[in-house]
């Protein structure tokens, strides 16, 4: 699974940054699970699931310890003109730091679920999706490629934020700071995992797509088609989606904390600035230059987590599309017939989404009014302490 | 991300447009039923037919505009029905014309960051200034973004109207139908837009104080061009749509002669529908001999179907991000000016005509290309979601074809195709709607904001320690 696709250098990039994620995972302890390779299975390992608790619970530790954070002039100025900024922001501490410790905790105790789900993704790559090339999925390997480099910008942005800010160097800082960045990777990771998964699933999806389109073509040619393709192919379908349905009920809560968190940190990072830049009249120097790329950073780490989700929404959307290209094939067999109704009432009845909680699906349009909400609450935050300004 | 996958995915697709002139051919004998489809009055030799009859004649004016700005490639006319990449002469021309826009893209944002253009911002109060100077920078941002898009997307816009050169053929030659349609409403439009353009420069270069120099001439006129332009495309854009819009309502026409058969009878016996007119074509209704072409017309009209819906996504593919980006501009600038409506209205005596007509001319070249656009989406998007409606209809009343029908409903059943900007929203004519409300909530926003700098105007806070 891990293997690269092709020979190609993005497809060669991309199998370095699955190993990138599979090896950095296995070493915060953050994947419990050894790989058998005589039967192709995970198993979940309780010594290393025992590693990843105490590892991670000691980063936590540490950096609640070693919080100099608040200390750096620039967030203190800040807060000394708006005391409504400081209070936010310790909120937002506590909420960051129960995000993390929940996201672990969830993903320490669903690894039951995670070894079932990620074993039948294996077992179906081996059993079915092997002989398919793969070369010619540009998609998975841009996304994974993208979300590899927005994971590594993400921590180096954080170290740059947390450095570049704080006026004296000492043991405890580099301390606090590197279990942070440790900690925010261990994060990260999980987060990572969910939307490989999902783009795993993509690429499934469309070889499934491919596949459909080379039937009609074939059909169009005046060659037959056994209706066995295609009741294979919607059994193929629909184990994707049973498998898409599985992985979100899975990450629900961990995606939809740690979406939270980065909607969260980019408004209050955008007041901060205002108060920053425009109330106290600071000019545009290199500190706010620091502070805007990790800004830019957030957002598209933001970003690429709903469009894996629209990518797999919108590819499972074009099934339905390619489906209609049979309707004007003349002198259909009956049984391919019948094979194609079924497979597009099914598609009518089950689409693949990705439902997080019972509250939202995850794709463009929930993105919008994500974005827009947020600029919305940037308002209010700013009418409301506007005297202080 | 989603054209590149199907572009991917669709190059099979080419390979299937052969068999299908083959397969219908044997049906299109002349002799076939005479009163509805007659053989074309050209003929079986469209082919033959020369250049003199230019593509896309209905909508040349705005084509021919928009080729000259580059945003269009000059592409070559190969035949009645197909257009060919543009000569190395003229794609290098497009080139140069778009380089020019970078070029004053960028001259024009330097200048926006120095005192060059401060005599342009004159206004009495500071937040406005920074509304101008944010609604010109998105104005920039739009046109550059408009410009790129279409630099990037030339061989798929080429490949769209050769899509839909070769289903008029085809329906040409099945039906003998031309459907061109007057697309009046794009030269309309295209006056009105340079008409507005250009009061609003004279608007404004008689409200700035003192002589006026050369660079805010150049910021100004080039302001306008831009403006115009990105207006210009999203009339093309509407255009394209209104293009396919004729071409679902033709295929629901005629299915609508399949549906309500026994009360009406047939008109005009054996006679041709005119040429240019889809609407007056005779519905082959009620005489039950008709419905015996039902099956190869329905596949027929499912064929067009599925290309149309290419096309339709294709379209959308190739507008997306210029429709967002207009789409937010023409938002932020609806806005804006609504609130300077407010704040000269509201503020006592100090009304002034010059801004009341800047404010007026926008609104109005803003709300009326909103209104274009999402009407014309809104009825493409109706127009294609109700072939399954009327096919539901002819369900009922035939029974001998109810497998063929049921093909195609069962693949449409919870497939509403949409008309979206970027899948963050679906355009249609509730996206009016939508803009407005929000532009409301902004509005009070806005307001609230100026009470609250007023009110600090007026009894300041003491200084804090």
């Amino acid at each position: 699974m891990f293997r690269p696709s092709g020979s190609g250098f993005r497809q060669r990039m991309a199998g370095l940054t699955l190993k990138g994620a599979l090896y950095a995972s296995w070493i915060l302890g953050v994947f419990p699970f050894t790989y058998d390779s005589w039967t192709r299975k995970l198993h979940r390992s309780k010594w290393l699931m025992a590693y990843g608790l105490v590892l991670n619970a000691a980063f936590i530790l540490l950096v609640v310890t070693n919080d100099t954070e608040s200390e750096t002039p620039m967030k203190m100025e800040v807060f000394h003109r708006n005391a409504l900024a400081e209070q936010i922001n310790g909120i937002h501490d506590v909420q960051s730091l129960s995000m993390v410790s929940l996201v672990l905790l969830r993903a320490f105790w669903k690894s039951g679920d995670i070894e079932r789900t990620l074993n039948e993704l294996l077992d179906l790559q081996h059993r079915h999706f092997r002989h398919y090339s793969l070369e010619e999925c540009r998609g998975f390997d841009r996304s994974v490629l993208i979300k590899g480099v927005a994971v590594i910008l993400e921590i180096i942005s954080m170290l740059i934020l947390e450095l570049g800010m704080s006026p004296n160097f000492s043991r405890q800082l580099f301390v606090g700071v590197t279990s942070l960045c440790f900690m925010l990777l261990a994060v990260l990771l999980g987060a990572t995992h969910f939307h490989l998964a999902v783009m795993f699933i993509y690429r499934y999806v469309w070889i499934v797509n491919r596949e459909l389109l080379r039937l009609v073509n074939n059909l169009a040619n005046g060659e037959t088609v056994e209706s066995a393709r295609v009741d294979y192919l919607l059994d193929l379908y629909h184990r994707l989606l049973e498998l898409s349905d599985r992985l979100a009920s899975i990450y629900d809560y961990q995606m939809v904390l740690v979406m939270i968190s980065f909607l969260l940190a980019n408004v209050l990072g955008i007041y901060f600035f205002i108060i920053y830049s425009i109330t106290l009249n600071n000019e545009l120097d290199l500190r706010s230059v620091v502070f805007f790329q990790a800004l830019i950073i957030n957002m598209l780490d933001f970003w690429l987590s709903i469009e894996a989700c629209d990518l797999a929404e919108r590819t499972a959307r074009q099934t339905s599309t390619i489906l209609k290209l049979f309707n004007d094939i003349e002198q259909l067999d009956e049984m391919v017939e019948r094979s194609i109704s079924d497979f597009a009432l099914f598609c009518t009845h089950r689409r693949l989404r990705f439902h997080h909680c019972g509250l939202f699906y995850v794709n463009y349009d929930m993105g919008f009014r994500m974005a827009i909400t947020s600029f919305l609450y940037l308002l209010f935050l700013i009418q409301f302490d506007y005297r202080n300004l | 991300m989603s054209p590149n996958t199907w572009v991917i995915e669709m190059p099979t697709q080419k390979a299937r447009a052969h068999p299908f002139p083959r397969r219908i051919s044997p049906y299109r004998t002349p002799s076939r039923d005479a009163f509805t489809r007659d053989p074309p009055a050209m003929g079986p030799s469209p082919p033959l037919k020369n250049h003199d009859h230019p593509v896309f004649e209905d909508i040349r004016t705005i084509m021919s505009v928009l080729k000259a700005s580059g945003l269009m490639p000059i592409y070559e006319q190969v035949s009645s029905y197909e257009v060919g990449p543009p000569t190395k002469t003229n794609e290098f021309y497009s080139f140069f014309v778009r380089g020019v826009v970078h070029a004053l893209t960028i001259f024009n944002i330097y200048s926006l960051f120095t005192p060059n253009s401060a005599q342009l911002f004159y206004s009495y109060r500071e937040t406005d200034n920074v509304n101008q100077w944010i609604e010109l920078l998105l104005c920039i941002l739009t046109y550059t973004l408009t410009v790129f898009v279409c630099a990037r997307n030339t061989k798929n816009m080429l490949r769209i109207m050769n899509e839909i050169l070769e289903l008029d053929e085809e329906v040409r030659r099945q039906f003998g139908a031309n459907l061109n349609q007057d697309f009046g409403f794009s030269v309309k439009f295209l006056v009105g837009i340079a008409a507005s353009q250009a009061y609003i420069i004279v608007l404004k270069i008689y409200a700035v104080q003192g002589v006026i120099t050369s660079t805010s001439y150049i910021l100004l006129a080039f302001y306008a061009i831009q403006n115009g332009l990105t207006a210009t495309y999203i009339v093309f854009a509407s255009a394209l749509l209104r293009i396919v819009y004729i071409r679902f309502h033709f295929i629901n026409q005629l299915l609508n002669g399949y549906t309500y058969g026994p009360q009406q009878k047939r008109k005009g016996g054996g006679r041709r529908r005119q040429r240019d007119n889809i609407n007056s074509y005779p519905n082959p209704n009620s005489n039950p001999a008709i419905m015996e072409h039902f099956p190869e017309d329905s596949l027929f009209i499912y064929r067009m179907h599925n290309k149309l819906l290419r096309i339709y996504k294709g379209i959308n593919d190739c507008c997306n991000l210029i429709l967002v980006s207009f789409l937010g501009y023409s938002f932020y600038t609806v806005t804006t000016n609504c609130y300077n409506l407010f704040v000269q209205i509201t503020a006592k005596g100090m009304v002034s005509p010059n801004i009341l007509q800047w404010c007026l001319a926008w609104l109005c070249l803003h709300v009326s290309l909103l209104a274009l656009l999402s009407r014309s989406c809104g009825l493409t998007t109706r127009e294609a979601n109700a072939t399954s409606q009327i096919l539901a209809r002819v369900y009922a009343k035939c029974r001998e074809y109810k497998n063929m029908i049921d093909k195609f409903l069962t693949k449409s059943i919870k497939q509403e195709v949409q008309f979206t900007a970027y899948g963050f929203f679906a355009i249609d004519n509730s996206t009016l709607f939508k803009i407005f409300s929000a532009v409301t909530t902004y509005l009070v926003i806005l307001i609230q904001f100026k009470q609250l700098e007023d009110s600090k105007v007026e009894d300041p806070v003491p200084e804090q320690t």
